[in-house]
């Protein structure tokens, strides 16, 4: 013959080691039974700190929660439930529960699982679907806005030769062609922008030993004739005593376009033209200001230019994609952006850069 | 023999910001005779202007706008909402003809939601284009 007892033992240690917090609860609130799942998950320490004790002792203001509501309904009118319920703790965590209730003679029956960890990553997964959703979306706006930027200057070319075909004045028809050609430009220069804002996403950071002044040399450079025309003074402080190390590619790309920025919106009203570029390194960041006299921002825009294919001017051409791959870059690089500007006095430029030397 | 020129209607206002486009449509629109007076914009908000200034004076209005959609600052949809804030009485008889390289589909569905956009037509406008805008005049 089997000792009573024995079974009662036999049926807690099951009990206990179930994975599933089961309890008991009396009508008056109060707990009968728990096993230790339930002590794990209601984050107590012993059977003892609840056993005897009523939910509202326990967990003050549980009272006013829904879940307590479903419980009573199911006291009063023995019914079954079924749910996943947000447990807020006492401590200020909060948990995620699978519960069944079950209506006994003793008063409820509740079985426990705790999903938690589900929940959050059912979280996680929902906002990686909105990132994704969002991302999709821009993909599409960016998409349209390049297949327009690159049929625009086609069908310009296609008006233009239509001329050509139908004009016999060799003079007309120059003029043409050079329309076509400039057309041809406006159109490589765009793909050119394209592809360096895809080159600045996939291609991997490569850092190198950068001279900030031999750089800037360089640069100045390849406007050469361009400032000379303009009549545009350059003014150069950099301070370099500490080696720098960066991205070659995506940093001379940073500072050419930032060059050609401050050339592109010069005042031809003015007469004292300049370009005054300050470049600092520490040991952790390069400080560079791109500073010039030109036509400036309007305020209204200027917190909008580093957006992609905006675009400020319908005087002077550009694909709206420039100060948006800087700002890109200069992200990517662990550096920022930011721009001063008086309308029609002056506009500053300051990036702050990472030295990879540190 | 005196060769008396007829044009298709009297006043047409193009709106572009690129002026290579302007050019090419001016050009277009001389060519087929197509109006008399052809003002030209390369910026909605002058145009716009232009407009407001215009009708306050009572001065004639255009009869027909090529409005580009892709513009800095205004674009061609933003021209139209302050367009369409113009009374009734003033615009009604002024057709808006959009001529863009769009091929957003979102550009088409915001299209249908302005009456007087009347035609849509690719860039660049073909001499056929302007026979079958005449028919709807």
């Amino acid at each position: 013959m089997v000792n009573p007892n024995t079974n009662i033992f036999l049926l807690e240690n099951a009990l206990d080691n179930l994975l599933e917090g089961f309890q008991i609860i009396s009508p008056e609130w109060k707990y009968l039974y728990v096993n230790k799942s339930v002590i794990k998950q209601s984050k107590c320490n012993s059977k003892e700190d609840l056993i005897g004790f009523t939910m509202m002792e326990k967990f003050p203001g549980i009272e006013n929660t829904k879940l307590f509501k479903v419980l009573s309904r199911c006291m009063l009118k023995g019914n079954s439930k079924y749910f996943e319920n947000k447990f807020d703790f006492p401590d200020g965590t909060q948990g995620w529960f699978e519960l069944r209730i079950e209506p006994i003679p003793q008063g409820l029956f509740i079985l426990s699982i705790d999903i938690t960890e589900r929940k959050q990553a059912e979280k996680e997964i929902e906002i990686k679907s909105a990132d994704l959703l969002k991302a999709n979306a821009e993909l599409d706006r960016f998409v349209y806005s390049v297949a327009h930027d690159l049929r625009s200057p086609l069908t310009s070319i296609l008006g233009l030769l239509s001329f050509i075909e139908q004009d016999d004045n060799e003079f007309e028809k120059i003029k043409h062609l050079n329309l076509i050609k400039s057309r041809i430009e406006k159109m490589d220069e765009f793909i050119k922008n394209v592809l360096s804002y895809s080159k600045n996403n996939r291609i991997e950071v490569k850092v190198q030993n950068i001279s900030i002044r031999k750089e800037i040399d360089d640069k100045l450079n390849i406007y050469k004739n361009l400032l000379e025309s303009n009549m545009i003074d350059i003014q150069l402080e950099i301070d370099q005593s500490v080696p720098f190390y960066c991205d070659h590619t995506r940093f001379s790309m940073i500072i050419e376009n930032l060059i050609s920025n401050a050339i592109k919106y010069h005042d031809p009203k003015k007469s004292n033209r300049y370009i005054k570029i300050k470049g600092n390194a520490d040991i952790n960041v390069v400080n560079l200001i791109f500073e010039d006299n030109g036509i400036g921002i309007p305020y209204k825009h200027q917190d909008k230019i580093f957006k992609m294919f905006y675009r400020v001017s319908n005087q002077i051409p550009g694909s709206g994609l420039g100060l948006f791959i800087v700002k890109e870059t200069l992200e990517k690089l662990g550096g920022k952006i930011w721009v001063d500007s008086i309308p029609k006095i002056k506009t500053s430029f300051n990036c702050e850069i990472r030295n990879y030397l540190s | 023999m005196i060769k008396l020129l007829t044009y298709v209607i009297e006043r047409v206002m193009i709106v572009d910001d690129d002026p290579t486009d302007l050019y090419i449509l001016n050009r277009i629109l001389k060519k087929n005779n197509f109006a008399k007076i052809i003002t030209q914009f390369s910026s909605p908000e002058k145009a716009l202007q232009h407009l407001l200034s215009n009708h306050k004076k009572n001065f004639f209005f255009p009869q027909m706008i090529f409005l580009d959609i892709n513009m800095p600052l205004m674009n061609g949809f933003e021209f139209l909402n302050e367009f369409n804030k113009i009374p009734e009485n003033i615009i009604r008889n002024t057709k808006v003809i959009i001529l863009s390289s769009t091929c957003d589909p979102r550009d088409f569905d915001k299209m249908k939601a302005y009456p007087n956009s009347l035609m849509f037509f690719e860039k660049p406008l073909k001499s056929e284009d302007l026979d079958l805008i005449s028919t709807i005049l």
